[in-house]
């Protein structure tokens, strides 16, 4: 698990930032109307980051390669873990409103 | 019985050129397994197929006889150091220490200055001192194998000394397989020797074998 934490610090400040404008857009609307348009965004950025970052740093896989992680299974398992932040913000943020 | 490395039936070829075609290669515990060859030859990509990160058509890597299948990475029993840089840029060398479950003191017996570098991180470093902690990593990982590309390049010879020495400590529990273009190196640490040419590996018997097979003109 840190070194699914570890390798998703690579997406750190996108992510974050995806995840933040879901909680904005929820925010501002005062309900969760646009939660679906919202997963199926998150949804989309995953893959596109993931596959931005592959294709500048394939060759640097090899570390987590070593930690029993291949490469479909690294992106897989970062790409559930960032999911399951984005729908525990959600979460908490559908409650504030 | 100790444990045995094997691999053979590899097929990888780039478009057009075959890279690797009639390798048949061993790599007991307790011994270390030089390969010697041209740039471009596949040294690499072998090394990468067997340990898993290279997808072929064709392969077959046994240990103690049994074909591992599949995502065998998993498994945890081969290590591999690649030419590039292993750790990440970013990553604190303890940080990278611990989630290979390797205790720095395995490290500082050997290379006592490498204790001021634990906090910083990997691009701090200089290419030589990274090479060495990151070959000094893989030897002391749990991982039964260690697949070794360039583990002497860039590092100073003290230093490589030093490599030398955990290199012939860390065979009696490990088998080793390196590949250097620094050869002299590999011949004084290997008790097997292959040559990898036209995609199939020879084993070299004396030295002579590796002006025969081209690898070098004369032996000094």
């Amino acid at each position: 698990m840190l070194a699914i934490f570890t390798f998703y610090r690579n997406f750190l400040y996108p992510s974050t930032a995806v995840n933040l404008f879901s909680c904005y857009i929820i925010l501002d609307n005062g309900s969760g109307f646009y939660g679906l348009a919202l997963f199926w965004l998150k949804v989309f950025t995953i893959p596109l980051l993931g596959a931005l970052f592959h294709l500048s740093h394939a060759g640097r896989l090899y570390f987590f390669h070593n930690l029993v992680y291949s490469t479909p299974r690294l992106y897989t398992l970062t790409a559930l873990f960032d999911l399951t932040i984005w729908l525990f913000l959600i979460i908490l943020t559908a409650q504030c409103v | 019985m100790s444990d045995l490395l094997e691999f053979d039936g590899i097929e990888l070829s780039y478009g057009p050129q075959r890279i690797l075609s009639g390798i048949y290669m061993k790599c007991p515990v307790g011994s270390i397994t030089g390969i010697l060859g041209r740039n471009g030859c596949g040294k690499s990509s072998l090394l990468k197929v067997v340990f898993g990160s290279l997808p072929v058509p064709v392969r077959s890597v046994r240990i103690n006889g049994q074909y591992l299948a599949g995502d065998y990475m998993k498994k945890r029993i081969i290590a591999y150091l690649p030419q590039e840089d292993l750790i990440p840029a970013n990553m604190q060398l303890q940080q990278a220490l611990r989630l290979f479950a390797v205790d720095p003191r395995s490290i500082l017996e050997y290379f006592p200055e490498a204790e001021r570098f634990l906090p910083l991180r990997s691009r701090e470093l200089s290419g030589g001192y990274r090479r060495i902690i990151e070959a000094m990593m893989v030897l002391h990982s749990r991982a039964t194998f260690c697949l070794l590309d360039e583990p002497f390049t860039g590092v100073m010879p003290v230093h490589v000394d030093t490599l030398r020495y955990v290199l012939t400590k860390a065979k009696e529990r490990k088998g080793i397989i390196l590949t250097d273009h620094l050869y002299r190196q590999v011949l004084s640490v290997a008790d097997h020797l292959y040559v990898l040419s036209d995609g199939r590996t020879f084993a070299i018997k004396d030295h002579e074998d590796l002006v025969t097979r081209g690898y070098i003109h004369t032996m000094d």
